[in-house]
C-alpha cells in the first residue's frame, strides 16, 4: 500500500469530478480529494449559510466517503475575491463583459490547488474537464477537445500555460456525460443524478452577477441613455455595468421590433441598440494576454471561439506581438464582446487563449 | 496506527465511561421526571452524577446545571447574568475567549451592550491592572477562561475573582480545557459561575455542565417543562449526564497522575521539535501552561500543509479550535498575542492525551523533522 503516487482529485461535489477521481482511484493512486472553499458567505446579499456551497460540499465529502479516499477543503476565498471577483468587477466597470470561468480555472484550479498539490507531494490535479491532454517525451502537452461534442469545455481552459497543463490529469476526454453519469450510477456516487451546476460559483441568489459585485466592491451603477444607431433616445438604463453585446432581454424598451446592444461607450455612459442585427455582426478584433501553446507561425489559419458553446468560427490569427494578435473571421460574426476569453483552435485542438480587447 | 494529538478538540470516550453509560440507552430508559420506578432509576442516575461532578469541582450537588454542550453552558452562564440583571450593561471579557463566549459577547454588544475585551501579552496572558481599569459601575459580569484551548495557557482566575469579589461582580470562567489538566475546585478559584464539557474529558459529546453558586440567580434560557431548576428546560440527557458524572469521578481520580503523564509527553513532544527543527517557535511557552498543549510556529510552512501532510502520514493535528478547522482565517486568539502574519499563516496545536505513547510522540518528531528540513 505505500509508496503508491500520490495525485489530488478537485471534487467540486458534482458528478464529473466524482468520476474523474474515481478512475485514478481505480488505477491504484493515492487519490486526495480536495475541495476549494470560494465563495463568502458574508458577500451574500441574504447572508443566509445556503449561499456558500454546503450542499456541495456534503456532496462532496459523500464522494470521498464512496471512494475511500481522504479529502480536505483549500480555502482559497481571499484570491477569489481578489483575483476572480475584482477582475470581474473592473471589467464591468469598462463596459466589457468578463469570463471569470477561464480566470479561476488560471488562478484557482489550476493555480492555488496545482501549489497546494506540489506541496504536498502530489504529481498533480485530476479534474472532471471533458478535454484530452497528451503529453510527449520532451514533457510538453497538447489539449484536444473531449469526445463529448456538447461539453467541451476546452474553451475555459484556453488560458492555461504547458506548466499548468503538464501538472493535469482529465480523463473524461473520450467519454461523454451520459457515460459518465452511468459510471457514476455503477459505482453507487450518491451525485449520479446531480444537475448541472454551470455558473454556481457566481452570483447570489436574486441578484445579477454584475449587481454583486458592485455590491460586494461598493461601487454604484449610474443609469444613462439608451440610445438608437441614429440617435435616438429611446430608453434610460441602469447603468452600463449590467448590459452585454448582443443583449435583448431586459432593456425595457419597446421599439417595434426585437432590439439588440450594437454598443456600450463607458465615456458618455451610453447603452447604444437597434432592431438592425447585421449592426452586430463584425470580422475584425484584437486580442491581448496572449497565451501561445502549440503554435509557432506568426500568421495563423484556423477556428476560434469567441464565447463558450460557440461553434468555432474560420479565423486568420496574425501574432502582433508576442502577447497580443489580430483576428479576421473568414465571415462576419454575431455580438464579439470585448472582455470575453478567445480560443483558438487548429481542428480540435486547442492551441492558443487570449482575451478579446477591441472590435472594430 | 493512527497517532491522535488534537485531545483538544475531542477526546475518545473511555471504556469505563461508555459501559456505565449503555444501560441508560435501552434498559433504564425511564423519564427522571416519572414518578415509577423506570423514573426512579433515572433520576437516580442523574442525582449520582451530579453528586460526582460536584465532588471534582468542589462544589455542592445542586449547584450543578445540565446543559447540551460546553457552548451552552457558557450561553447560559453569561445571559443567564445579564438577562437577570437588566440594569447593568456592560460585560468585560478577553480577547483569547473561546467563541463559545466570545460571540455570545458580541451577539449581546449588537444589542446595546458594552463589551470589553482585554488585551492579552505576547504570551497570552491578561493583566489585572488592565481588568481593574475596565471596572465600570455598570459592569454585570466578568467573564475569563481557565485555560486557553488554543495555547494551553492558564489565567490566574484566583486574582480575578479577587478584583470580582471587591467590585462585586459576577465572574464566571469556561474551564473546560482545564478539566483534567490541573487542579482546581470552584472555592479555589472564587468564581459563580464555571463550565465543563464531557467530550473533552473522555466523556461523550452533547453534555456539558454548569456550575451556579447557591443564591446566583439566572435568567433561564429555555423554557419548557420544570427540569434543571427551570433554567434548561428539556428531558435530561440521562445517557449522557451519566457518562458526565463517570468522566469527572475517573478525572478526579486520576488527576495528578494525569498532569504528570500529559506534562511529559507533551515537554517531550515539544523539545523533540524544537532540538529538530531550528525555526520552530512555541507560542505562549512563557506562561504558566495546561500540561497537555502545545502551539507552535513554522515559519515558512502553510498550517493548511502542514496538517495535511501529518494526516496523510497518519498524524491527527490542528491549527487551533476545530470550529474554525476549515478556514484560512487566522486565529484570533494568536492575533491578540502579537504573532507576527508569518508565525500566524503557519501555527499547529498539539494537544495530547491519556492514550498518546512514546511511539506517537517520536513518530510526529520524526514526521515533522523530514517535512521540515526538506
Amino acid at each position: 500500500m505505500k509508496n503508491r503516487i500520490k495525485i489530488v482529485a478537485a471534487l467540486s461535489g458534482g458528478v464529473d469530478s466524482a468520476v474523474a477521481a474515481s478512475t485514478y482511484v481505480e488505477k491504484g493512486y493515492e487519490v486526495i480529494g480536495v475541495t476549494l472553499k470560494m465563495k463568502s458567505c458574508d458577500d451574500s446579499k441574504e447572508k443566509t449559510k445556503a449561499c456558500c456551497g454546503l450542499d456541495d460540499n456534503i456532496q462532496a465529502r459523500l464522494v470521498a466517503e464512496k471512494l475511500n479516499i481522504p479529502h480536505y477543503f483549500l480555502d482559497v476565498r481571499q484570491d477569489f475575491k481578489e483575483k476572480i471577483l475584482k477582475y470581474a468587477w473592473k471589467e464591468y466597470s469598462v463596459a466589457r463583459t468578463p469570463n471569470p470561468c477561464v480566470l479561476c480555472n488560471f488562478y484557482l484550479k489550476f493555480g492555488s490547488l496545482l501549489d497546494f498539490a506540489t506541496d504536498i507531494g502530489a504529481i498533480g490535479v485530476i479534474t472532471g474537464h471533458y478535454a484530452i491532454l497528451e503529453r510527449d517525451e520532451t514533457g510538453s502537452v497538447k489539449l484536444f477537445k473531449g469526445k463529448d461534442d456538447l461539453k467541451n469545455q476546452t474553451y475555459f481552459l484556453s488560458a492555461l500555460t504547458q506548466e499548468q497543463l503538464n501538472r493535469s490529469y482529465m480523463p473524461l476526454g473520450d467519454i461523454t456525460k451520459v457515460e459518465v453519469r452511468q459510471i457514476a450510477s455503477q459505482l453507487g456516487l450518491p451525485n449520479a443524478k446531480k444537475q448541472e451546476s454551470q455558473d454556481a460559483c457566481f452570483g447570489y441568489k436574486g441578484e445579477a452577477f454584475a449587481e454583486t459585485l458592485y455590491r460586494i466592491f461598493d461601487s454604484k451603477s449610474i443609469p444613462g441613455d439608451i440610445i438608437t444607431e441614429d440617435g435616438k433616445i429611446v430608453g434610460r438604463h441602469k447603468g452600463i455595468n449590467n448590459y452585454t453585446i448582443g443583449q435583448r432581454k431586459g432593456l425595457g424598451i419597446a421599439l417595434g421590433k426585437p432590439a439588440y446592444v450594437f454598443k456600450i461607450d463607458k465615456e458618455s455612459n451610453t447603452v447604444y441598440v437597434s432592431t438592425d442585427s447585421s449592426l452586430l455582426l463584425k470580422s475584425t478584433f484584437t486580442a491581448i494576454d496572449m497565451n501561445w501553446l502549440d503554435s509557432d507561425e506568426d500568421i495563423i489559419e484556423c477556428e476560434v471561439q469567441t464565447r463558450y458553446r460557440q461553434t468555432p468560427l474560420p479565423a486568420i490569427v496574425e501574432k502582433i506581438t508576442s502577447t497580443t494578435a489580430s483576428i479576421t473571421l473568414l465571415q462576419p460574426a454575431r455580438a464579439i464582446t470585448p472582455g470575453q476569453a478567445l480560443a483558438v483552435y487548429r481542428g480540435s485542438q486547442l492551441i492558443a487563449g487570449g482575451w478579446i480587447d477591441e472590435v472594430n | 496506527m493512527y497517532t491522535y494529538l488534537d485531545y483538544n478538540s475531542t477526546t475518545p470516550v473511555s471504556k469505563e465511561v461508555l459501559d456505565e453509560m449503555i444501560p441508560y440507552f435501552n434498559q433504564m430508559y425511564g423519564n427522571p421526571s416519572s414518578t415509577h420506578t423506570y423514573g426512579q432509576k433515572a433520576i437516580r442516575a442523574v442525582d449520582m452524577a451530579r453528586v460526582r461532578i460536584a465532588k471534582f469541582l468542589g462544589s455542592k450537588p445542586d449547584e450543578i446545571i445540565f446543559t447540551g454542550s460546553g457552548t451552552e453552558s457558557d450561553n447560559l452562564a453569561i445571559s443567564g447574568v445579564l438577562n437577570n440583571k437588566k440594569n447593568k450593561k456592560h460585560i468585560i471579557t478577553s480577547s483569547i475567549e473561546h467563541s463559545a463566549v466570545y460571540n455570545t459577547c458580541k451577539e449581546f454588544e449588537k444589542n446595546g451592550f458594552k463589551v470589553t475585551y482585554l488585551p492579552v501579552d505576547n504570551n497570552c496572558r491578561i493583566s489585572i491592572d488592565d481588568l481593574e481599569n475596565a471596572i465600570t459601575e455598570d459592569t454585570a459580569l466578568i467573564s475569563i477562561m481557565l485555560t486557553n484551548n488554543e495555547t494551553g495557557v492558564i489565567q490566574d482566575i484566583k486574582k480575578v475573582a479577587e478584583v470580582a469579589e471587591k467590585n462585586r461582580i459576577t465572574l464566571h470562567t469556561d474551564a473546560v480545557q482545564a478539566a483534567g489538566k490541573m487542579e482546581f475546585s470552584v472555592d479555589g478559584l472564587g468564581v459563580d459561575l464555571l463550565t465543563i464539557s464531557g467530550h473533552k474529558i473522555y466523556g461523550p459529546k452533547g453534555i456539558g455542565a454548569l456550575y451556579v453558586r447557591r443564591g446566583l440567580k439566572l435568567h433561564p434560557m429555555i423554557f419548557g417543562g420544570g427540569q434543571e431548576k427551570k433554567l434548561r428546560a428539556g428531558t435530561e440527557n440521562v445517557p449522557g449526564i451519566v457518562g458526565l458524572g463517570k468522566a469527572c469521578e475517573i478525572a478526579g481520580e486520576n488527576l495528578e497522575r494525569n498532569i504528570e503523564y500529559l506534562s511529559k509527553q507533551r515537554d517531550a513532544l515539544e523539545q523533540g521539535i524544537l532540538k529538530n527543527i531550528s525555526f520552530a517557535k512555541v507560542n505562549g511557552g512563557l506562561a504558566e501552561r495546561g500540561s497537555n498543549t502545545s502551539n507552535i510556529s513554522f515559519p515558512g510552512i502553510e498550517s493548511e500543509t502542514m496538517i495535511v501532510k501529518l494526516d496523510l502520514n497518519g498524524i491527527a493535528v490542528s491549527s487551533g479550535s476545530a470550529c474554525g478547522a476549515t478556514s484560512r482565517e487566522t486565529s484570533r486568539v494568536l492575533t491578540a498575542m502579537g504573532l507576527s502574519a508569518l508565525d500566524l499563516f503557519s501555527v499547529i496545536r498539539f494537544s495530547v492525551g491519556l492514550g498518546t505513547t512514546d511511539e506517537d510522540i517520536e513518530k510526529t518528531v520524526q514526521t515533522i523533522s523530514k517535512t521540515c528540513n526538506k
